[in-house]
């Protein structure tokens, strides 16, 4: 009997704790499921974000191969304003600037790869950024922006690059003793198995005994 | 004792001992707690390990291509060289650092992108399109499932992505060009003279007491190799001999690997797909449901399936082949298109079907009924696999008693032998250099020479010879190096002499002239005073072939010629001296190159820019990460 009472009184109380309860229990719970769908459906909206940039930046790719300008033009002002926090923004910029090369615009595309510098993302992608605008500088017959652009990688891995567009930008100007340091500090630095050994080999060894700079004129000329 | 113990130290003495015993056994086994995770990773990435399985499985993958391209007795042994593995090991950690640095910076694969990728992959087109079957079959002979396979090439996808389009955005500047073809075209002209000490002539051979005195002095140069016999027991699985199997045994086999043999129920089937985003809304959905509708009254009506496919499918792998999916089984796809594909009838439609994606129209074209391979077809596989598998675990058996005999005594190798029924065979002396036989095999020269096997006098362990082939050695007849007799060297000592001598001419010859260009003789009246004949190079690019392109490549070093020709000797190694007289340096003429010459000059600028990138940017990646190499687990 008495275990009766004792059960008839559990589930009175239990009805009245809920009474009590039930309420903030329910709302609990909802705002709890309401978090997680919250939590899911965001991260679904950041995935088909990133994933929209990466196919932007294939149309532009695509468009940029036929010479397309206009498009390339409105697919990378798109990529900049609205994907700024995907990397494929600055990879736009990168095709650009190439677009802009092959085109004859090597000022153009100075600029272009100057913001590249400035919201790559990521120091590795800038400092891809310099070197390809330490290069334009070159073309252009600007050796000493070439050098600021270049002075301004601060990641680590770039010396053998750097110091062979150092070497480039020298010679341009005429700074032929430390233009062969920049050469002997790129091969140095340059993987035994690379490629571009033999050219910067070439640059250095045909510094000796130069009666005049490549010159620096001719180099603008061409760029 | 005690007693007299607790009597004569009481107090803060035996508080003290009682503490100072009690440290150690309150410290025991705390060092668990610390160590409680035992590393298994050969690689670690920042927080990604590298597992060995992954490391092995490169291994197996580089072995399989050398044997593929090479031959199966293909000698692989390469593969497990330290320097190679470590250079794969580095590949990995490449690949994961590329592959954080692109999911860090938010890269995401479409997946249809990664639908076109697969769809790309020549490995899957027998007939030079995408077949579901051939896929699916390749995977399972990989061991892998779609999901998994997909998640790999999502992943590679992902790596891949900065660094190839980065690659794909790399440019050359005109000027670029024009400097590449200025080096690269550039001509000098020059005559060069060849010095050689072999072609000296010496006033005086050395004498017999300079080569008698030579020998006194160096005795220990001039002595025999060493050299050792070794005795072997080789197991090898291919020459065991292997019962052949008996037709019951067989039979059994083939009941045992029945679901080998069975082809699973196969259905040809097309489909149409009205996308719906998942997680739409209630009227998306309604929208979705009545273009399926719509486009299934369409077909009813009469109008062909491929047709409407076509024009409405939103499957833009399958639409522009009319919906076609091939032969499906099940397990393959989504559950609610499954039971509905397999619910029909051949040449039926179904109503619209909710899928993951959205809704299909599913039309069945065919069946194929389950199939059986008769045991007559497959007798011979399973003999072949039979044999193969016995054998394989024969071998295993043996190798392992093997090792089990020589631990149990090391200082012979009859008494193991004789245990398993195998012969002791011997090897031709060998030194350190290898021989002929297992001695040529660098990992037998190497064993027999450790100080284990040779010092010691004990049994080495299985060496591996090749796939199931290990053998144990140990040394039967060690012969150390001897001193040899003055006579049996002289000869060698003669020509050792001679040729210093030669040398030191040579060297002492090329100072004098060297002086004498720098006074202002001309390398042609040198030539002339030796009675030779200078070789000259008229206007030659640096990458010609003759004269002798070292000679090129020292005459391309030297500095531009002013008014007066630079004249210089050159060393090309302790046996040539070359003299140089290079009298003009032509820049090479842009201008004067066509389009095609400047088009392979920018090709090979952007490759070899592409490249530099490339490298730098994992180099940069490798010092910004926290990179763990182990080496004894690789």
């Amino acid at each position: 009997m008495a275990d009766e009472y004792d059960a008839h009184e559990q589930s009175e109380r239990a009805r009245q704790w809920l009474q009590k309860n039930g309420g903030s229990i329910a709302i609990g719970i909802l705002l709890g499921l309401a978090a997680l769908l919250g939590w899911q459906r965001w991260q679904a909206v950041g995935v088909n974000h990133r994933a929209e940039a990466l196919m932007k930046f294939e149309q532009l790719a695509e468009a940029s191969e036929k010479g397309d300008q206009e498009l390339v033009d409105k697919l990378l002002a798109d990529l900049r304003k609205n994907y700024a926090d995907t990397p494929h923004a600055v990879l736009a910029a990168m095709k650009d600037g190439e677009a802009l090369v092959k085109a004859g615009k090597p000022e153009e595309a100075a600029g272009v790869l100057r913001d590249a510098t400035a919201d790559a993302g990521s120091p590795a992608i800038a400092a891809i950024a310099s070197l390809r605008l330490a290069r334009v500088e070159i073309a252009r017959g600007n050796a000493q922006a070439a050098l600021t652009a270049l002075a301004a990688i601060k990641v680590e891995g770039f010396t053998a690059e750097i110091e062979h567009l150092r070497g480039d930008a020298l010679d341009a100007l005429g700074r032929t003793e430390e233009a062969r340091k920049a050469y002997e500090a790129a091969l140095a630095a340059t993987d035994v198995a690379a490629t571009q050994r033999r050219l910067i080999e070439a640059k250095r060894d045909d510094l000796a005994g130069r009666s005049a700079p490549a010159s620096p004129a001719a180099t603008a000329e061409q760029g | 004792m005690l007693q007299t113990l607790r009597e004569k130290f009481s107090g803060w003495i035996l508080i003290l001992i009682v503490v100072i015993i009690s440290v150690p056994f309150a410290l025991f086994g705390i060092e668990g707690y610390f160590q409680t995770q035992v590393d298994t990773y050969v690689a670690k990435v920042n927080d990604a390990e590298i597992q060995p399985d992954t490391l092995r499985e490169r291994l197996n993958m580089q072995r399989q291509q050398m044997r593929q391209f090479m031959g199966p007795d293909a000698d692989v042994s390469f593969v497990d060289t330290p320097e190679n593995k470590r250079r794969l090991l580095d590949g990995l950690v490449d690949e994961e650092l590329r592959y954080q640095d692109a999911r860090g910076m938010g890269v995401e694969v479409p997946a249809a992108r990664l639908q076109e990728e697969i769809l790309a992959i020549d490995a899957f087109k027998p007939a030079g399109v995408f077949d579901p079957d051939t896929y699916q079959r390749i995977l399972q002979a990989n061991g892998l499932s779609p999901q998994g396979f997909e998640a790999r090439l999502a992943r590679e996808l992902v790596a891949r992505e900065i660094v190839a389009r980065m690659g794909a955005s790399v440019f050359v500047t005109d000027a670029e060009v024009d400097a590449w073809l200025r080096l690269n075209r550039q001509t000098r002209s020059f005559k060069a003279l060849r010095l050689n000490a072999a072609d000296q002539v010496l006033a005086n051979k050395p004498t017999e007491d300079e080569v008698k005195a030579h020998f006194e002095a160096h005795r220990d140069d001039y002595k025999t190799p060493e050299t050792v016999v070794a005795e072997y027991v080789e197991v090898r699985a291919d020459a065991l001999e292997v019962a052949a199997p008996t037709e019951e045994q067989l039979l059994e086999e083939y009941e045992k690997q029945s679901a080998r043999y069975v082809v699973p129920e196969q259905r040809l089937t097309s489909h149409i797909l009205v996308e719906v985003a998942s997680g739409a809304d209630a009227e998306a959905q309604k929208a979705g449901l009545a273009k399926a509708e719509a486009l299934l009254a369409e077909i009813r009506g009469g109008k062909d399936f491929a047709e409407v496919a076509k024009s409405g499918s939103d499957d833009i792998g399958s639409k522009e082949q009319g919906g076609d999916l091939g032969w499906i089984e099940r397990g393959t796809n989504d559950p609610a298109f499954e039971d509905a594909l397999f619910a029909l009838e051949a040449g039926q439609v179904s109503e619209p079907v909710l899928g993951s994606n959205g809704y299909h129209l599913i039309q069945l074209r065919e069946v194929r009924a389950e199939s059986r391979r008769p045991f007559e077809d497959v007798r011979d596989e399973i003999a072949k696999a039979y044999d193969a598998e016995t054998r394989e675990s024969m071998y295993l058996d043996m190798a392992g008693r093997l090792v089990d005999e020589i631990q149990r005594d090391p200082q012979s190798l009859e008494g193991p032998a004789s245990k398993l029924g195998l012969t002791v065979q011997k090897t031709e002396p060998f030194a350190r250099t290898g021989g002929i036989g297992i001695a040529a095999n660098p990992k037998v020269v190497e064993e027999a020479y450790s100080e284990l096997v040779l010092e010691r006098g004990l049994s080495s362990e299985l060496i591996e010879l090749g796939p199931s082939h290990v053998v144990a050695l140990r040394i039967a007849e060690r012969k150390l190096p001897e001193p040899r007799d003055f006579d049996a060297v002289r000869s060698e000592i003669e020509a050792k002499l001679e040729l210093e001598a030669m040398r030191k001419q040579m060297v002492e010859q090329a100072k004098v002239l060297e002086e004498r260009m720098a006074a202002g003789a001309t390398l042609d009246e040198i030539a002339t005073e030796l009675g030779r004949t200078p070789e000259v190079a008229d206007a030659v690019v640096r990458s010609a072939g003759a004269p002798d392109p070292a000679i090129i490549a020292e005459a391309f070093k030297l500095p531009h010629p002013g008014d007066a020709p630079v004249r210089r000797v050159v060393s090309l190694g302790e046996d040539s001296r070359v003299l140089i007289e290079l009298a003009s340096v032509v820049d090479g003429d842009p201008a004067a190159a066509d389009a095609s010459a400047r088009d392979a000059a920018r090709t090979e600028l952007q490759g070899q820019w592409s490249e530099a990138e490339a490298r730098a940017y994992v180099q940069a990646l490798r010092k910004q990460a926290q990179i763990r190499i182990a080496e004894d687990r690789m």
